[in-house]
């Protein structure tokens, strides 16, 4: 079916269209619940209600833009939605720490170790390094989105950088270990 | 040398391609979801089209109540109306009593009425700063009383109140609590006194309302207590039901069809063009009356062959679009039906020997006796006159009845393509307008009289299925075979007559 049809025939709530609607794009959206989602069952809550909420408001779609584009800020929204709390972390003044480029080296880093640091941050570093970097938000957009001021999210973003370096740097070094033994 | 990276880029680079599946259980629940949506969404929209469907029911439900129930001749509604009265008194929430002392002006005498309290052996309190009569004195007690308000209310039935002697007419039953018993206190000639009135049940099962005056007077029952008999009330409640579960059963069958089909063709929030939504249209159909039994000519002929004519039924409808798939309609209509009850032998000459509970006989029906055909004694107790001979020809009755109908109903389109489908049900209200009852006969046909039993106002319970071709966008032509169940259309006395009609209505139709 092609994609206009398919969206006019979800908007007409066949349940057919949405079966065929979930085939085409749960995968990347679920790809994407898995870095905003700190473990992999909450990664498919997300899934479940971003679905339900496209589902419901894909009349709002206007046609305009991509429409897997579309899906993605839904699922994301429901990410943030979740996990965004009131400003646990803005308790220090953190406008003045300056973003410092974060290097590591390129090993063959395994994807799935990446995915599980990547969970592992605190939930709103997370927020911010994915809407950052993994989805090209500015600060500016984060800090509306998160209901928090630039300044913060650009220093949640550096900590989470510091964070994911560590976590990497501290497996090499224990995979070093290993491989001298 | 490793190479050191920005770590924003690594990330980016390695989840470039990343696609995960998710778990099964992630659209099991999703769709689950969608289902639970959409069950909740067609319920309310049956849940509207069944409180119309209760609405109409209990409304025609009530109207045969009403012509069913008869009232005693002598009743005073005093009670039901004083219980109106009484809501409006004063917020002391004090009962008014009305009572003639000594056939002079009513006077209120005391707003102030209590229950006995039968635990206490108390001595009535007449309490009341608004007494009027110079004479009534006060008697004050310290025994715990209970008052009523007007918030204690119970339904009660009418009662009939026999008027009493004079200085008790009106009595005023204000109130009930769990013992049905209310104590009026008045003024008799300077003397304290009090009166008790109980309801209760005498050993027939009818419940009576007796009075009991003096503290040590005996009791005696002043009125009954008129209830619909149990015949009656199993009577209206039998053709209610069999109304719901008709009803019931037009929903079923609108209800199951199949609730993608639903989905697909009627989107709930697509709106109907604001024009189109009216429809006019005229209606023909031969219809055939038949019946579930009994007869509508004398109880004799219950088990008697019946055939059903067919006749012309002709009108006019008007129906409104209240969504894409539902609309309601209602009309006039002419209806002529007829039905023949057979195995019958009749003779002619002499007086009537035979009363037909159904009809009232005309001037031309004087001399003319009829009979089941098995019914031998007829022809012993016949009187004849002299010269005429006494033979019985086979024959039969003609009922004839003539109806305005004025139907209300609602029609769900199942399909709506160019030949379109639907299922109609409602509720029609039949006026009549003539009737007749005739002799057929080999020799001849002859006007009896009317009947007396069929009743001037009655309901038929409809089903159908509608079937439409659209000749143009705005054209239709109907057809829509549909039986009618008819209710309350005789009263009892001929034989428990359960008529229903089959018509297949066509007709054309214009949208505007």
């Amino acid at each position: 079916m092609r994609l206009d049809q398919l969206i006019t025939n979800c908007k007409k709530k066949q349940p057919k269209a949405q079966g065929e609607l979930y085939k085409r794009y749960s995968s990347s959206m679920f790809s994407v619940c898995l870095k905003y989602a700190p473990n992999y069952a909450e990664a498919e809550d997300i899934l479940q209600d971003a679905f339900m909420t496209i589902f419901e408001k894909v009349g709002q779609y206007n046609n305009k833009g991509s429409f897997e584009g579309w899906l993605k800020r839904v699922a994301i929204n429901t990410a943030l939605q979740r996990y965004r709390k009131p400003g646990v972390f803005n308790l220090v003044n953190e406008e003045n720490i300056k973003e410092v480029e974060v290097e590591v080296d390129e090993e063959s880093i395994p994807l799935d170790f990446l995915l599980k640091i990547i969970q592992e941050l605190p939930d709103r570093y997370r927020m911010v390094f994915n809407l950052y970097v993994m989805d090209g938000h500015s600060h500016k957009e984060i800090g509306k989105m998160l209901n928090i001021n630039q300044g913060t999210s650009k220093s949640n973003l550096s900590r989470a950088r510091m964070i994911l370096k560590e976590k990497i740097e501290l497996s090499q070094e224990h995979i070093q270990s290993l491989s001298q033994i | 040398m490793k190479e050191k990276k920005n770590i924003d880029r690594l990330f980016q680079e390695k989840f470039k391609d990343f696609e995960v599946h998710p778990s099964s259980s992630v659209w099991k629940n999703i769709s689950k979801n969608q289902k639970e949506k959409n069950d909740r969404k067609i319920i309310p929209l049956w849940w509207k089209l069944g409180g119309i469907a209760a609405a109409l029911l209990l409304l025609f439900g009530l109207g045969i109540l009403t012509t069913n129930y008869t009232t005693p001749a002598d009743s005073i509604p005093a009670l039901v109306n004083q219980e109106n009265d009484l809501k409006n008194s004063e917020a002391n929430s004090s009962p008014k009593i009305e009572l003639n002392q000594d056939n002079t002006s009513a006077k209120e005498v005391s707003d102030f009425v209590e229950v006995e309290d039968p635990e206490s052996n108390a001595s009535q309190e007449v309490g009341s700063p608004n007494l009027h009569d110079p004479n009534t004195t006060l008697a004050t007690s310290t025994k715990t009383k209970r008052s009523f308000n007007n918030k204690e209310r119970v339904a009660s039935p009418k009662v009939s109140v026999g008027t009493q002697e004079s200085n008790r007419n009106k009595v005023a039953v204000s109130n009930n609590t769990s013992e049905s018993t209310a104590t009026i206190a008045y003024n008799k000639n300077n003397r304290f006194d009090s009166t008790i009135i109980t309801k209760e049940e005498d050993a027939s099962g009818s419940e009576n309302i007796n009075i009991k005056t003096g503290i040590s007077g005996t009791s005696e029952k002043i009125a009954s207590i008129d209830t619909p008999t149990n015949e009656k009330i199993k009577a209206t409640e039998n053709t209610l039901s069999q109304e719901k579960d008709l009803v019931a059963e037009a929903e079923k069958i609108a209800a199951n069809k199949d609730e993608e089909e639903f989905l697909s063709e009627n989107p709930l929030d697509q709106e109907i063009k604001l024009t189109d939504r009216w429809g006019i249209g005229a209606v023909a159909a031969p219809v055939y009356y038949g019946d579930f039994g009994g007869s509508g000519i004398d109880p004799a002929f219950k088990d008697n062959d019946k055939s059903g004519n067919v006749n012309l039924s002709y009108g006019v409808q008007i129906s409104y679009a209240v969504s894409p798939k539902l609309k309601v309609r209602t009309g006039v209509s002419n209806i002529d039906l007829s039905y023949n009850t057979n195995e019958l032998i009749f003779s002619v000459g002499g007086t009537r020997s035979r009363e037909l509970k159904g009809v009232s006989f005309s001037q031309n029906g004087s001399s003319v006796t009829i009979a089941d055909k098995n019914d031998q004694s007829v022809r012993q107790t016949s009187s004849v006159l002299p010269g005429l001979s006494n033979e019985f020809s086979n024959g039969s009755i003609q009922q004839r009845l003539n109806y305005i109908e004025v139907p209300v109903e609602a029609v769900y389109t199942v399909s709506d393509k160019r030949l379109g489908i639907a299922v109609i049900g409602g509720l029609s209200t039949l006026l009549l307008n003539d009737n007749e009852v005739l002799l057929l006969s080999d020799d001849l046909n002859t006007s009896l009289g009317t009947s007396n039993s069929a009743n001037d106002v009655s309901f038929t319970t409809n089903i159908g299925l509608g079937l439409d071709y659209k000749v143009t966008e705005d054209f239709k032509f109907n057809l829509e075979p549909a039986l009618k169940y008819q209710i309350n259309g005789f009263d009892n006395s001929a034989g428990e007559f359960k008529p229903y009609y089959l018509g297949v209505y066509t007709g054309i139709s214009y949208k505007f």
